[in-house]
């Protein structure tokens, strides 16, 4: 069965194109998923259709293999998770406002019947049905996290301040910006001021979390609170510690930071799932998942910290991927609001700006909501690509974006006066989209949104949803590297006879770390650091793996196969043993010089027998995962890599017949057609009326599509575009 | 043939022309869906096939070192 004309490669069906005169719909309006790298901003007054226009956005992305991290303040977007294929009543009758029915004089059965007709026509309408809302969930799951709450997934936000990624903590700035917007965070939780230059608690905190990650440690709130107290350092700048800030000062800091530990209900911070970006992005089979991080509970200080860290996290991540030209993922904000304000600086200011300003060249689209211009830093509005803006309100909203239309592009010949007349009559779930890669703003009316609408959950409503889908996803896979096999049986332990015993010359003697220093007791065991040396031409592998191999010590020697494998840098080995210790009993055979030389061999001996890498290879894009990767980051890779040679097809494709169709005369053929298959392509969508008024300026179009070619834009997609760049509707050509 | 002929002649000339060059469009049209159409069956990413193998380590280089009694507290 042939997909329908929407369901093309690489493109968003956001809805159809709107002309106002008429106030007739027009041809689709297929959103170019590369357009979105260079991030998008969604505007509208409460009602204008933004939750529909972005949720929509959303499932065409999640259709397209594209995963999303979306921080949700209100509830609104949790919607996402209300799907319904067969669009039965029964489904929906959990979820509709049983008041509203109440009020229509229904009863909640007759209700939720409604709402499914309602729905089920709502789809059709749009060319749209329940195989495709299934289509949805067989692409990506979506899940609804909610940090220091049980009701949906629960995020471990605070388990640890991880130290980032080396190239992070090699680059000044970015440590530098790590480190503000964490302590930042952290005070604005705790309510303290926190003054990058003037605030003394942000300062040591700073100096604190910058040492230890420099070091590559993380640091948890328990050892925060330690070196609060016991600072691993003497001086803050040129002052010694003690007089920049006081013992007694740092105590009553580190109080505060215990009250938060102590805090009833506090665990929910600490349970969960990690606040791993490439975990909440796929799930441990690869699928692209929309995370949802629902922060409606939290109270302001506690939702600015939430938002802080996950940014601060999608920094990081976003740091350590290739470049890419294709969408890899979406960072959507619904309600902005008060997180990236034009003049203040939250603390999560920096990170969302950070995000606006490079994430472009990691194929990371930012969509930001609100509904007022006013709530967005300037910087933020002139970084993205694609403005879509509803209803609005306020002389001063619609100054602000007109505004910025003016400023930052010349709005498609669009003058202050039309901005503005658009502006004020545009109906309930209608858009004007202003895209950089077209040439003109066009209208657009979105689409019927595949998931229920039903407003804002709650978290008892997500806590249904989640017991009603069981939607608790396997926690991520397990690393690839297999390594050796590790310890099955505990050997008995020898017995203890208190002396250290005699050790024969050349056997080397260490000592681990005990947790106490008295009345420590040790046991015999052979230790040895192993490096292994895995390749695999055809799979263009080329690895080496250390360990530490700690094996107990029999009369026979060391039991390889029983030995404990750790990381080889974990391991700390001290050359004296904890004062008054007692030490168990070591044959004497097992370490005698020569027997104890052959233990080398024989471990070298027993890895080679044991130890095997485990890769995962995709023959058809010739890929190799990495050593110790797990299959989601692989699948996830063989996503992008695939999207990217998509796109390199499609534009290809593109290429080859803008050619053959640009012919002469075939301009005037286009007339009263779609012109474009795959309305995906940029080439194909420069010049394209789509209605008979686009048509009609197919002289004004041709002209454009050789300026927009070397622009890289796509000329006025319709007619409404067409008609607001040749001035007054009234003297464009009629309609054929 | 008068000027009004000649000039009825060019119209249905012009006429047979638009509709080849209409067919000839939407042939192209056609062909570019087509081509369309099997890049998305080539670009599913559902459908990629992974293969999961195991590596054994190179004998000749294993390296053991450092190897010591080690005391470990029990």
């Amino acid at each position: 069965m042939p997909l329908p004309s929407y369901e093309k490669l690489g493109v968003f069906y956001l809805g159809r194109e709107y002309d106002p005169a008429t106030q007739q719909l027009g041809d689709e309006l297929l959103y170019d998923s590369r357009d979105l790298t260079t991030h998008a901003v969604c505007i509208g007054m409460t009602g204008s259709g933004k939750t529909g226009l972005c949720v929509s956005l959303l499932e065409e992305a999640a259709i397209d293999g594209i995963p999303a991290i979306v921080i949700d303040p209100k509830g609104d977007i949790a919607n996402l998770a209300l799907t319904f294929p067969q669009l039965r009543p029964q489904d929906f009758k959990p979820w509709v406002d049983a008041g509203e029915a109440s009020r229509k004089g229904q009863s909640v059965d007759e209700f939720a019947n409604a709402t499914a007709t309602t729905w089920r026509k709502g789809l059709e309408e749009w060319g749209q049905d329940g195989a495709r809302i299934q289509r949805l969930r067989d692409a990506a799951v979506v899940d609804i996290y909610t940090p220091g709450s049980n009701a949906g997934r629960p995020l471990s936000i605070l388990r640890s301040f991880a130290a980032p990624d080396p190239m992070v903590a090699n680059d000044a700035t970015a440590l530098k910006e790590r480190v503000g917007s964490a302590v930042a965070g952290l005070l604005g939780l705790l309510g303290v001021d926190a003054d990058p230059i003037r605030s003394r608690e942000f300062i040591l905190l700073s100096a604190l979390l910058d040492a230890a990650w420099r070091n590559g440690e993380s640091l948890d709130l328990a050892a925060l609170i330690r070196s609060v107290q016991k600072p691993p350092f003497d001086k803050v700048g040129v002052f010694d510690v003690e007089s920049f800030f006081p013992a007694k000062d740092r105590t009553e800091l580190a109080l505060r930071i215990n009250g938060l530990l102590a805090s009833p209900g506090f665990e929910a911070w600490l349970a969960g799932d990690a606040l791993d970006i490439q975990s909440l992005l796929y799930d441990a089979h690869g699928k692209p998942r929309i995370a949802i991080v629902s922060i409606a509970h939290l109270n302001d200080a506690e939702r600015m910290f939430v938002v802080t860290l996950v940014t601060n996290e999608l920094v990081a991540w976003m740091r350590r991927q290739s470049g890419t030209t294709s969408l890899r993922a979406i960072f959507y904000m619904d309600e902005v609001f008060g997180f990236f304000p034009p003049s203040a600086m939250p603390p999560s200011k920096l990170p969302m700006l950070t995000l606006m300003k490079q994430a472009r060249a990691f194929g990371l689209g930012v969509v930001l909501a609100t509904q007022n211009p006013v709530d967005l830093d300037y910087k933020g509005l002139g970084n993205a690509g694609t403005w879509f803006i509803g209803r609005l309100q306020t002389e001063r909203d619609k100054a602000r974006v007109i505004e910025g239309l003016l400023g930052s592009d010349p709005a498609g010949g669009m003058d202050k006066t039309q901005l503005e007349s658009a502006m004020s009559s545009l109906p309930q779930r209608t858009f004007l989209m202003r895209n950089v890669h077209d040439a003109a703003p066009v209208l657009l009316r979105t689409r019927w949104a595949l998931s229920y609408l039903r407003g804002p959950l709650t978290s008892a409503e997500i806590a249904q949803l989640a017991a009603a889908e069981g939607k608790v996803s396997p926690p991520p896979a397990p690393a690839a590297v297999t390594g050796p096999a590790r310890a099955a049986t505990p050997h008995a332990p020898p017995k203890a006879s208190g002396s250290r015993p005699i050790v024969p010359a050349g056997v080397p003697e260490k000592f681990m770390a005990a947790a106490g220093n008295q009345g420590v007791e040790y046991e015999p065991r052979i230790g040895a650091r192993v490096r292994a040396h895995f390749v695999d031409t055809r799979a263009g592998l080329d690895a080496w793996e250390n360990w530490y191999y700690l094996a107990p010590l029999t009369a026979q020697g060391p039991a390889w196969e029983a030995a404990e494998i750790c990381n080889a840098d974990a391991i700390q080995l001290l050359d004296a043993p904890a004062a008054n210790a007692t030490f168990a009993d070591v044959a004497g055979s097992a370490i005698a010089a020569k027997a104890f030389a052959q233990h080398g061999k024989s471990l070298a001996d027993h890895v080679y027998r044991t130890s095997s890498l485990s890769i995962m290879r995709c023959p058809d894009l010739k890929l190799t995962s990495a050593p110790g990767g797990s299959e989601s980051e692989f699948r996830a890779r063989l996503a992008l890599a695939l999207r990217e040679k998509r796109d390199a097809a499609v534009d290809a494709l593109r290429r080859k017949y803008a050619s053959k169709l640009d012919t002469p005369g075939t301009g005037r053929a286009r007339r009263n057609r779609s012109w474009c298959a795959n309305k995906s392509s940029r080439a194909s969508r420069r010049c394209r009326p789509r209605s008979a008024w686009g048509a009609a300026c197919s002289v004004r179009c041709s002209a454009a599509a050789a300026a927009a070619r070397s622009a890289r834009r796509r000329p006025p997609r319709g007619a409404w575009a067409a008609s607001a760049r040749s001035g007054p509707t009234s003297r464009m050509p009629k309609p054929t | 043939m008068g000027r009004i002929g000649k000039e009825r002649t060019d119209v249905a000339h012009a006429e047979a022309d638009l509709t080849a060059l209409q067919q000839q469009h939407a042939a192209l049209e056609a062909e570019l869906a087509d081509e369309i159409a099997a890049l998305e069956s080539k670009f599913d990413a559902g459908a990629i096939a992974v293969e999961q193998s195991e590596i054994k380590a190179r004998k000749s280089d294993t390296e053991v070192t450092d190897l010591a009694l080690v005391w470990q507290p029990a």
